[in-house]
C-alpha cells in the first residue's frame, strides 16, 4: 500500500504542477505540444507500476502480499483453559443434579416401602477414572405412624408405637433398648433394601434416628 | 449507491432472519427446581467463562452512546439472561435516528462552510470580466477549489479514520467472543465443531480486518483523491483510473463476503450434523449402577447441557446486539457526512460549475462506499456469530 501510496501522490503532484503550468502559460501555438508532453509524462506515470508488475518476480509479490495479509501479533485464542473450567462445572452440575435426583427418588421409595419418614439424605458420589460411584449414603430417618394420619416430618416421628410394649416390663432401659431394636430392625430392612434395589451396599450406608 | 441499497438491505434482512434463530434455538424453561438448579448453574458458568472482556466492550459502548440506547439497557452480561423483554425494541431504532440528526446538526457547520466556498468562488468566476486577464480569476478560482479539496479530504479522512477504529474494535470484539462461545460449544462435546470454526473464524475474522484496514479502505481514500484532483484540470483527467481503484477495492470486499458466508455457512451446517451424532452422551460410566441410576446420569447430563445450550445462546445474542451497537454509531456518523456531500452537490449544481460538484459528488459516493465497507464486515461477524451459535444448536436437534 506504500508504494501505491506514492504512487499516487506522484500524479496528483504531476497532475497539479501541469494545471498551474497551463495557467501561466501564455496562449501560444507552443502551449498545445506541452499539454500534449505533460500528458506523455502522465501516462508513464501511471503506467510505470504495471510495468513493473511485467518485470516483478512473482514470488516476492506473492510473499509481498502475504505479509501486508499477515497481522501485527498472532492472534492467540487461549479458550482450551476455559473449556475445561466449563466442563468442570458441568460435570459438577450433572452429579449434583443426579443426587438431587436420586435422593428425590430413595425419599419416594423408602417413605412408599416402609412406615418412614425421611427426613434427610445425603448421597456422596464420587468419581474414578470416569467412573461414578457412591461413596456414601447418609439416611436420617423418622418412624412414622402408618397406621395413623401421616404428619409431615418430624410430628410423626414423636409418637411411638413402642411405648405400648414398655408397661410389661421394666421402664427406662429397656426403652432404649427397645427403640434400638426396633431401630435394628428397620435398618436391617433398609440395608437390605438398598442393596436389593439401589445396588448399594451396606456399609457405605449409614442411619441416624430423630425423633426417638 | 446499487451496492449500499443492497448491502443494507441484506442487512436488514439477516438480522431478522438470524435474531429469529438465535432466539428461536433458546431451550424451554424447566420445571422449577430444574430452574433452580439451572440457574445456580448459569451463573457459575458464566464465572468460570471469563466474560469480563467481552463485558469491557459492553461497558464502553453504554459509555460512549448511552444517551442513545434504551433505558432498559442491560448493566451486564448476566442481565442478558435474565432480562425478559428484548433489547431490539422501537426504542433503539428512535435512539439511532435522534444519533443521526445528532450528526447531522453536529456537522451542519461543514455543509455551511461547503455552500460558503462554493458560492464565492462562483461569484469571483462571475465577475471576471472586471479583470483584464482571464487567468488571473483561474488562479482564484484554483485557490478556492484547493481550499474546499482540503476540507473534503479531510473529512474524508476523518470518516475513513472512524471507520478503521469501528472495525479493529470490532475484530476486537470478536476476538473476545468468539472463544468463549467455541469454549461453550466444546464443551458441549461438539469437537468437530470446534475443532473446525475455530482456525477458519479466526483466520477469516482476522483476514477481513486487515483487508479492509490496509487494502480497501486506502483504495477508496486514493480513488477520491484521484477523482477530486481529476475534476481540477480541464485538461488531465484521470477520473478513470479513480474509478478502476474504487472498483476494485468494491469487487475485493464483495468476493471476500462471498467467500466467507459461503465457507462458513456450508461448513457449519455439514459439521454440525457430523457432530450431533457424536454429541456428549453422560459422561460417567455407570454399569455398577441399576439402570434407574443410569437414566439419571443421562436426565442430568441433558440439564446441563441444555443449560449450556441456553448461557451459549444467550452470549450470542448479546455479542450480537454489542456488535450491532459496535458498528451502527461509527457507520451513522459516516453515513451523516457521506450525506452532507451529497446535499452540498445537490444544492449547488444549480450553479452552475462542473469540477467543485464533481468533487463534492466524487467525496459523497466514495463516503458511501466506506460506509459500505464497515457494514459489510458488521455483516460478516454477525452471521458468523449467528452461524456459530446455529451449528451448536443444529447438533443438539440432530441428536
Amino acid at each position: 500500500m506504500a508504494y501505491l501510496g506514492e504512487w499516487i501522490k506522484h500524479i496528483v503532484l504531476i497532475i497539479l504542477v501541469a494545471t498551474f503550468l497551463d495557467l501561466l502559460l501564455p496562449n501560444t501555438q507552443m502551449r498545445r505540444y506541452i499539454q500534449l508532453v505533460v500528458g506523455l509524462i502522465i501516462i508513464v506515470l501511471i503506467l510505470s507500476p504495471i510495468l513493473e508488475l511485467l518485470q516483478v518476480d512473482q514470488e516476492r509479490f506473492t510473499v509481498g502480499i502475504e505479509q501486508l495479509l499477515e497481522p501485527d501479533e498472532e492472534p492467540q485464542l487461549q479458550f482450551e483453559d476455559r473449556k475445561e473450567a466449563v466442563k468442570e462445572v458441568q460435570d459438577r452440575a450433572v452429579l449434583e443434579e443426579v443426587k438431587r435426583l436420586w435422593a428425590q427418588e430413595i425419599k419416594r421409595e423408602v417413605e412408599r416401602e416402609f412406615a418412614l419418614n425421611v427426613e434427610e439424605i445425603d448421597i456422596d458420589l464420587v468419581v474414578v477414572d470416569g467412573q461414578a460411584d457412591v461413596n456414601q449414603v447418609k439416611l436420617v430417618v423418622a418412624r412414622s405412624d402408618d397406621g395413623a394420619e401421616r404428619a409431615p416430618h418430624g410430628e410423626g416421628a414423636l409418637v411411638e408405637p413402642v411405648v405400648i410394649a414398655v408397661d410389661l416390663e421394666k421402664e427406662e432401659p429397656d426403652q432404649i433398648d427397645a427403640l434400638t431394636r426396633e431401630e435394628e430392625k428397620w435398618n436391617e430392612k433398609l440395608l437390605t433394601y438398598f442393596d436389593q434395589n439401589w445396588n448399594i451396599s451396606g456399609d457405605k450406608i449409614e442411619i441416624f434416628w430423630t425423633g426417638g | 449507491m446499487k451496492y449500499f441499497a443492497l448491502s443494507l438491505l441484506m442487512i436488514l434482512s439477516f438480522t431478522l432472519v438470524g435474531l429469529s434463530v438465535v432466539q428461536a434455538s433458546e431451550p424451554a424453561p424447566a420445571s422449577d427446581d430444574q430452574s433452580v438448579v439451572q440457574q445456580r448453574f448459569l451463573e457459575e458458568q458464566l464465572e468460570k467463562l471469563g466474560t469480563s472482556e467481552v463485558e469491557s466492550f459492553w461497558e464502553q459502548v453504554k459509555q460512549e452512546y448511552g444517551g442513545y440506547l434504551p433505558e432498559n439497557q442491560p448493566r451486564t452480561l448476566s442481565d442478558f439472561l435474565t432480562k425478559e423483554d428484548s433489547f431490539f425494541s422501537f426504542e433503539l431504532i428512535k435512539g439511532f435516528i435522534s444519533y443521526l440528526f445528532h450528526e447531522l446538526t453536529v456537522n451542519g457547520k461543514l455543509l455551511g462552510m461547503i455552500i460558503l466556498l462554493t458560492v464565492f468562488s462562483m461569484i469571483l468566476e462571475q465577475i471576471q470580466s472586471a479583470f483584464e486577464s482571464n487567468n488571473v480569476s483561474k488562479v482564484a478560482y484554483a485557490v478556492t477549489y484547493i481550499v474546499i479539496f482540503i476540507i473534503a479530504i479531510n473529512s474524508f479522512h476523518v470518516a475513513v479514520s472512524y471507520a478503521k477504529e469501528a472495525i479493529s474494535s470490532m475484530v476486537h470484539f470478536m476476538m473476545a467472543l468468539v472463544p468463549m462461545l467455541l469454549a461453550l460449544i466444546g464443551a458441549t462435546g461438539q469437537v468437530a465443531s470446534v475443532s473446525l470454526f475455530h482456525p477458519l473464524i479466526i483466520f477469516l475474522i482476522n483476514t477481513s480486518g486487515i483487508m479492509i484496514y490496509n487494502i480497501i479502505l486506502p483504495l477508496l481514500l486514493f480513488s477520491s483523491i484521484l477523482g477530486m484532483v481529476s475534476a481540477f484540470s480541464d485538461y488531465y483527467r484521470i477520473s478513470q483510473l479513480a474509478n478502476l481503484l474504487r472498483n476494485i477495492s468494491i469487487g475485493l470486499l464483495g468476493i471476500f463476503l462471498t467467500i466467507f458466508l459461503g465457507v462458513v455457512s456450508v461448513q457449519g451446517a455439514t459439521v454440525a450434523v457430523a457432530d450431533g451424532l457424536t454429541i456428549r452422551a453422560a459422561k460417567f460410566i455407570t454399569s455398577n449402577f441399576v439402570p434407574i441410576v443410569g437414566r439419571m446420569f443421562t436426565d442430568a447430563t441433558d440439564t446441563v447441557l441444555s443449560a449450556s445450550l441456553l448461557i451459549k445462546n444467550t452470549i450470542g445474542l448479546a455479542g450480537v446486539i454489542i456488535l450491532i451497537v459496535l458498528a451502527a454509531f461509527p457507520a451513522l456518523k459516516i453515513l451523516t457526512i457521506g450525506l452532507i456531500f451529497n446535499i452540498s452537490a445537490a444544492v449547488l449544481q444549480p450553479l452552475g460549475n462542473g469540477s467543485v460538484i464533481t468533487c463534492l459528488n466524487v467525496i459523497g459516493k466514495n463516503l458511501l462506499f466506506v460506509f459500505a465497507a464497515l457494514a459489510t464486515v458488521c455483516l460478516m461477524f454477525f452471521l458468523g456469530i449467528t452461524i456459530i451459535i446455529a451449528a451448536g444448536n443444529i447438533a443438539f436437534m440432530v441428536r
